[in-house]
């Protein structure tokens, strides 16, 4: 027993320990539309685009988060504004545009030598030195996400399924596009000190992925994909303590180990399950 | 036009004059059209005829560049099969609820009653017994009564269905057929773009002949007479009960 409470007397492991299941929550839940939508390549160009954010807040000393948020929106409106041009392809446009922002980001920290430490500490998540204003931080903008998403669930459904019907009932779906890539840049956000810059994709992705294959319910997919996610936080962050490996890295590949575990269940299951399987492919 | 219907009562909807482009394409030219209430109006042409743009049009997505669009009244509508993401993890009474969701409002749930009514609409199209179902899990023929379902959750007094019968099968046809009817006998409008002639002549009040412009329009008889319909296809493919014919060459073929 004293494996799982060991860690919990020292008060940065409580710390990460609640990061790391308001990351799993607010991944879990909007990593459903990143699925289901097939926004992967969008959600990876935001992860890159808020580097810079990130970088100048660690310069001027001010919250991380805060930088990330600001050049997350912006990123997150000037993607929703190219793709409405059709001069250039979608997948070119955010192509062309994250690559930039990274990229300022790299010549930011070439100019930055002290703080080169914190940076990397981002890139790769440093979970263990979340501090109290971090936390309350991430709390109040999970607290947002969670409540946006499910208040505005219907309409995202909606669209997800039936763009042409949410246009032809006259929804402001441009708006609404625009409304749930911010929320998407929020969750982002919340999972970089944790997950690190690099990796919050994952927590994105393989959760809302797993949490499919066992459902065709939105609503059960989405609180299925948070627990998923706090599951692989939690049992990352404790193999991350007691292996001394990064935290990060930790979570991720305990993700995929429970997604792979899922998937061969799925595939080995009895007949009815796999039925329910096809509608994946339908 | 020659054939246009008399109306007596105050129409549904009243286009007139209306004049749609993409960018340089113009799609409808000066269109004129009354639609009346309680009928059914089947809407043929043939491949960019303008039919979806008509509709689009109708239901406000599409701008005119020139003219007026007057409707009365909700109008629901009821998309082509192929555009929904059908993998979606919605269940067959989900989606039929989705048409009441500009009644429900935003940030609310569909109450009870919402899901009776959306059972009910189920129910009307014979499709209430799979309504726990996962939609991606449905053939064609039921995914088009489940979004016909929707499109009667809209509760409107004009409804457009772009080809909604489009390789369905004999059960979802007669299903469309008795629901149209009673749509009509209801007081509420339809219009039907189709490819098939056939099946437009024999259930539909009155007939839009689309190619660019209105062709013809009236009673089916009326409508697609010999001269008007070799004016729309000349030298095209007809679909005439899914058997295809040649339409004859007509004096604007080129």
């Amino acid at each position: 027993m004293h494996y799982l409470t060991d860690p919990l007397q020292f008060e940065f492991m409580r710390r990460a320990l609640l990061a790391i299941v308001l990351t799993g929550a607010v991944s879990g839940v909007l990593g459903s539309y990143v699925v289901l939508r097939g926004l992967a390549f969008i959600g990876d160009a935001l992860t890159h685009a808020v580097f810079p954010g990130i970088v100048i807040a660690v310069a001027l000393g001010r919250s991380i988060l805060l930088g990330a948020l600001v050049v997350g929106i912006a990123t997150a409106l000037g993607i929703a504004t190219i793709s409405r041009n059709r001069r250039v392809s979608e997948d070119t446009a955010i192509g062309i545009l994250f690559a930039a922002m990274f990229a300022l980001g790299v010549v930011l920290v070439s100019t930055l030598a002290t703080y080169q430490r914190d940076v990397a500490d981002l890139l790769f998540g440093q979970i263990l030195s979340v501090s109290q204003t971090d936390l309350y931080l991430a709390g109040a903008t999970t607290a947002v996400a969670l409540a946006a998403t499910v208040l505005l669930n219907k309409e995202f459904a909606l669209i997800g399924f039936d763009r042409d019907m949410a246009e032809a009932m006259r929804y402001p779906v441009f708006v609404l596009d625009l409304v749930l890539l911010g929320l998407i840049t929020l969750a982002i956000v919340v999972s970089l000190q944790t997950i690190g810059n690099i990796l919050v994709l994952a927590m994105l992705v393989t959760p809302a992925a797993t949490a499919r294959l066992l459902t065709h319910r939105l609503g059960t997919m989405q609180a299925l994909s948070a627990l998923l996610g706090i599951v692989a936080g939690v049992v990352g962050l404790y193999i991350s303590f007691w292996w001394n490996v990064a935290s990060g890295g930790a979570v991720v590949l305990t993700s995929t180990a429970i997604f792979f575990a899922v998937l061969i269940a799925v595939e080995l299951a009895p007949r009815a399950r796999r039925r329910s399987r096809l509608a994946l492919a339908g | 036009m020659a054939a246009t219907a008399e109306i007596a009562h105050a129409p549904v909807a009243r286009l007139r004059e209306v004049t749609v482009a993409y960018g340089d394409h113009v799609a409808l030219d000066r269109v004129r059209l009354d639609l009346p209430a309680g009928a059914i109006v089947g809407l043929i042409g043939p491949n960019g005829a303008g039919k979806t743009t008509l509709l689009r049009t109708l239901l406000g997505v599409m701008q005119p560049l020139t003219g007026s669009v007057d409707v009365r009244g909700a109008v629901g509508y009821m998309p082509q099969l192929g555009e929904a993401a059908w993998g979606f993890p919605l269940t067959v009474l989900d989606v039929a609820l989705q048409g009441a969701y500009r009644r429900v409002g935003w940030l609310r749930r569909p109450s009870a009653s919402d899901r009776r009514a959306a059972l009910a609409a189920l129910e009307r199209v014979g499709m209430d017994g799979l309504a726990g179902r996962q939609i991606g899990q449905l053939s064609g023929g039921q995914r088009q009564r489940v979004l016909l379902a929707r499109a009667l959750m809209q509760d409107a007094t004009l409804l457009l269905l772009d080809e909604p019968l489009s390789g369905a099968d004999a059960a979802t046809a007669s299903a469309f057929q008795d629901t149209l009817r009673g749509l009509r006998d209801e007081g509420r409008t339809v219009v039907v773009s189709t490819h098939d002639l056939a099946w437009a002549a024999r259930h539909c009040d009155l007939l839009c002949l689309l190619s660019g412009r209105v062709v013809s329009y009236g009673p089916p008889a009326d409508a697609l007479a010999p001269t008007r319909l070799a004016d729309a296809y000349g030298g095209e493919l007809i679909d005439v009960g899914g058997v295809r014919i040649l339409a004859p060459e007509g004096h604007h073929a080129h």
